[in-house]
């Protein structure tokens, strides 16, 4: 037996012994997809990274059974080659050009194959002399929710848990405190006596979250927005503790998304859908404001609260507002920097 | 191992810690103390006259115009959406060929509640001259003023506003952030004869905070039905 | 150590662990069963994602990884055995310190299990793996917290390992061999727990846990609750087994968990100072400890029982004719070990996350999955313990020890 072909068997036999016996061409009626899949992958040449990956990721392969019963694989042996490498691929931030081309091309499919519609999955990168920001005025804001239902509707949020990235509180004058705020009224606004303060994820300068995070899944791109790859968070949720803004939100089953209302122009990076356990948070809606569009929230308010921007162009709106508005951050003791403004009119 | 092109400051972290530890060694006299990166600073270190991303496609179907500020040289670096192309009932022109007397009730424009400021200051003839200017505004000092401009009527009084909106504090940008600068006019959010924001129903609700406690069914009201 | 060697000692050791008293066959099997029962609250955790526990996103850690910080003291505390036994030449520790390391090791399984039943993406774990995966460090404590948990385990499982497979042949051990590591592993066990503590401390989002006492604190109730625990194994391995355990053992240990509680008190009472004298915002977490916030008062009757128990706990063993009777040595260091469990654990954990970072206040109840999850790797450490504990009995008794040919282990009498 060759070196190869040991490694190849004793993978296998990790894996799942079951499939060795589907492998036997004797069981018709037997489900192989997951032993094909495997075979497809281990018939290929193996280059040394991807051996190395496979044995040590038997270990976990052993969990990513229990994830292949817990979601069968579909019957064809394309996808589950496809579910295979999606497993083993690296951390967004270290693959090459190919390899996001690869595994989006493979998330296409396979979403096609779950959704009935092929989305279509961006890798625009941040572009140089973008350095995005956000402003909020809490004189203009009437609490009506239209920003939170935009941003479900297009960041394709979780239907089932009811997610939200952005909270409305709603004040009463002469309060400043977001202790004595009402962040679930559900009343005709805006009510006499109050106001109303938005947040969502503030987009640090200084971000706690992606000190913390013992697998590097998330991180603060170029233009400032700082994200998470759904497909290497490994779910410990220490971002969740380490925010001071509430900014992150957490799968804790698996999101739900009417097929219908999928918004299909996605981002890797933005609202491609996610799965359960893993952490999610507002991107700026990366997929629309790297492609020169407004958020959905800034473009969803009815009352113009909402000023985003690029803050290294001095001719920009969020610049105006900074340099002729009076202005304040939440926590600004914390040292985060938030790149989330407050102002009044 | 670093991750290409990224402007944070990795590695730093080792440095740092070994730095702390180095200070506790050798007493308080390090080179600097920690100190976390302001926005301010990076702002003053890379901004600059940019090329944002393309957008051509997305303001070239608007209907928008240049804005203007009488008294100025220099035309606005900005546009702002048209109106004249959105209205019903204007011109006046349409119905009516002689000039109309405003002091008597407006029969035909029985929908129109005039909410603005108190009926000592604002009248329909504040803004309007069905006599002489039956397609346009007019400004209170009776000169004419295109629908399409209006936001330098309302400037007349709000000033501030008009100043924020000009700035981009105030109002609305459309369809992008980058390229050409196209604006709401003022009319784009407020209904210039009620231009206070209504009270109405959030148009969802938010999550509640207390998981623990049963989640209402909300049944949402029909619009319009009586809140009071 | 020829690998047939190794073989044959493995083979032993399986066979003294598995061999025993109906007794022990009953509180093994028992323990198999609870792990059962949390394997399969596991299985329905895995399947439904973590929805099924009661955390949410406003606390979005609880049992599990209270009880993990819980347990990282644990495990250090068996440095208060290793220090005075190897590096001070203490004779007395002899006996107990290969216990103590036995709750180490089981500690830290557990800490891991506590760790990896809180994930929402266990099989993704690998990308931890440097070069295969990412890993953060320095930059991320967490990081930090896997390096220095499994050194110590590592370190808790060889030297143990070289002086019973040392003893089991009959040799002494080399100290050249195994001192170095067992200095190491003093600081290694500060370590741990100053990492653990860190996890928390490092977050000025949360400003319960940003406090500077944090570490020192974790150390003095890891060094009261740790012993103690350690003395209550002492005590039933000193009563059900003929292994005799020596009384000055007990009155060092006693001596340890006294002086450590008592430190433990006076941090507990500088911290309710700062936090009471002049209640801010800062104070909200431990207003809703130890009295409630807006009606929410989960935690409330179980600070107040952690800390009657404490406060009864330490001063019993302060009084010098209370702390020498065997009974009531052994009823406060249970007493001492609880309160701390809750203290630490849930007591610590979750009113980092009450009042939320944008003031919500959210009552935690763990769910059915979680406690049975949770009661399924505690009986996972006491079944690694028991194992542990009854191999080293066997051959530190002499009744485990290598032979030519034929091997045949005594029968116990545990």
């Amino acid at each position: 037996m060759t070196k190869s072909s040991s490694i190849k068997t004793w993978v296998r036999r990790l894996l799942n012994p079951e499939a060795l016996r589907y492998l036997a061409a004797d069981d018709p009626e037997g489900d192989r997809s997951f032993a094909e899949g495997a075979a497809q992958v281990m018939d290929k040449q193996l280059d040394r990274r991807q051996a190395l990956k496979a044995i040590a990721g038997a270990g976990a392969a052993g969990a990513a059974l229990v994830q292949a019963a817990c979601a069968p694989l579909g019957g064809r042996s394309e996808e589950a080659q496809h579910r295979w490498e999606e497993f083993f691929k690296k951390n967004y931030r270290l693959m090459t050009e190919t390899e996001r081309a690869e595994t989006v091309t493979r998330l296409t499919k396979l979403a096609a194959d779950d959704r009935g519609g092929a989305p279509h999955i961006q890798t625009t990168p941040a572009q140089p002399g973008v350095l995005f920001g956000y402003a909020f005025n809490i004189s203009k804001c009437k609490g009506y929710q239209d920003c939170v239902k935009a941003c479900i509707h297009e960041n394709n949020l979780d239907r089932g848990e009811n997610m939200q990235y952005i909270r409305i509180f709603e004040i009463e004058n002469g309060q400043q405190s977001l202790a004595s705020a009402n962040g679930s009224y559900y009343h005709e606004v805006p009510a006499d006596g109050h106001y109303y303060l938005g947040t969502q994820c503030f987009h640090c300068e200084n971000p706690p979250c992606v000190d913390v995070c013992p697998v590097g899944a998330t991180w603060k791109e170029e233009d400032g927005i700082v994200v998470v790859d759904y497909d290497w968070c490994i779910g410990c949720r220490y971002c969740q503790a380490a925010c001071p803004y509430f900014g992150r939100r957490f799968n804790w089953s698996a999101p739900q998304v009417p097929p219908e209302s999928v918004n299909r122009e996605q981002h890797y990076l933005g609202n491609r859908p996610r799965k359960k356990g893993v952490m999610e948070k507002c991107t700026f809606c990366i997929q629309r404001t790297r492609q020169g569009k407004l958020p959905a929230c800034v473009e969803a308010c009815p009352t113009g609260a909402r000023v985003f921007g690029n803050l290294l162009d001095p001719n920009s709106e969020i610049r105006y507002v900074l340099a002729n508005k009076k202005v304040f951050r939440l926590k600004e003791e914390l040292g985060t920097e938030p790149k989330f403004w407050y102002f009044t009119d | 191992m670093a991750f290409p092109g990224n402007r944070d400051r990795h590695g730093r972290h080792l440095t740092r810690m070994c730095l702390l530890s180095l200070l506790m060694l050798v007493g308080c006299s390090g080179p600097k103390p920690p100190h976390p990166a302001r926005v301010a600073d990076t702002i003053a270190a890379h901004e600059g006259p940019v090329q944002g991303p393309d957008t051509a496609h997305l303001t070239a179907e608007l209907n928008r115009v240049r804005a203007e500020f009488p008294g100025r040289l220099q035309a606005a670096d900005f546009f702002v959406e048209t109106r004249v192309n959105q209205l019903k009932q204007a011109p006046c022109a349409q119905c009516h060929a002689a000039p109309v007397d405003l002091d008597k009730a407006p029969k035909a424009h029985w929908d129109i509640q005039l909410e603005h400021a108190g009926n000592h200051m604002m009248q329909c003839s504040t803004c309007h001259d069905p006599g002489d200017h039956k397609s346009s505004l007019i400004f209170l000092s009776g000169a004419a003023l295109s629908m399409d401009h209006v936001y330098q009527q309302c400037g007349q009084c709000h000033f501030e506003q008009l100043r924020d909106w000009e700035g981009g504090a105030h109002g609305q940008r459309v369809a992008a952030w980058s390229g050409e600068r196209v604006v709401r006019n003022c009319t784009g959010c407020h209904d210039p004869h009620q231009p206070a924001f209504p009270k109405r129903w959030p148009v969802h609700a938010a999550r509640p905070a207390d998981e623990t406690l049963p989640i209402q069914e909300i049944s949402h009201p029909e619009e319009g039905s009586a809140h009071d | 150590m020829s690998p047939t060697h190794l073989f044959q000692f493995f083979g032993d050791a399986f066979l003294s662990a598995t061999r025993g008293r109906l007794a022990y066959h009953v509180w093994m099997g028992g323990l198999t069963f609870l792990m059962l029962l949390g394997a399969y609250a596991y299985s329905v955790q895995l399947q439904e994602g973590l929805i099924v526990t009661g955390m949410n996103d406003h606390i979005s850690w609880g049992m599990y990884i209270s009880n993990f910080t819980f347990l990282v003291g644990l495990a250090a505390a068996a440095v208060m055995l290793v220090l005075p036994t190897y590096i001070l030449d203490d004779v007395d520790f002899g006996g107990a310190v290969l216990i103590g390391e036995g709750v180490a090791v089981a500690a830290l399984v557990m800490c891991l299990a506590f760790v990896t039943v809180d994930l929402g993406g266990p099989h993704r774990v690998w990308h931890m793996i440097p070069k295969l995966g990412y890993f953060n460090w320095p930059r991320s404590m967490l990081t930090w917290d896997v390096l220095v948990l499994n050194g110590y385990l590592a370190l808790n499982v060889m030297v143990p390992f070289y002086l019973l497979y040392s003893r089991y042949h009959g040799v002494k051990p080399d100290k050249r061999k195994y001192v170095p590591f067992v200095v190491l592993s003093v600081f290694w066990a500060v370590g741990i727990h100053l990492v653990t503590a860190f996890l928390y401390a490092g977050l000025p989002a949360r400003p319960f846990w940003h406090n500077a006492l944090l570490g020192p604190r974790f150390l003095a109730s890891a060094f009261a609750a740790g012993p103690a625990f350690i003395l209550m194994l002492l005590g039933v391995i000193d009563r059900f087994t003929d292994y005799g355990i020596r009384v000055v053992i007990f009155d060092k240990l006693a001596l340890i968990i006294t002086v450590a509680a008592q430190i433990n008190l006076v941090m507990l009472g500088s911290e309710l100072f700062v936090e009471f004298y002049q209640p801010t915002e800062h104070a909200e977490s431990a207003v809703y400890l130890f009295f409630g916030l807006n009606g929410h008062d989960a935690l409330v009757p179980w600070i107040r029982s952690a800390v009657a128990l404490n406060l009864g706990a330490t001063l019993c063993l302060s009084i010098h004719p209370l702390r020498r009777r065997r009974g009531i040595l052994l009823a406060a260091s249970t007493l001492l070990f609880l309160a701390v469990w809750i203290e630490k654990g849930m007591g610590l954990v979750v009113p980092g996350f009450v009042p939320g970072p944008l003031g919500d206040v959210v009552d935690y109840h763990p769910s059915w999955v979680e406690i049975w999850v949770t009661v399924g790797i505690w009986a996972m450490g006491f079944f690694i313990l028991s194992g542990l504990v009854k191999v080293a009995i066997a051959i530190e008794t002499g009744r485990m020890k290598a032979k030519g040919g034929d091997q045949e282990v005594p029968t116990e009498s545990l």
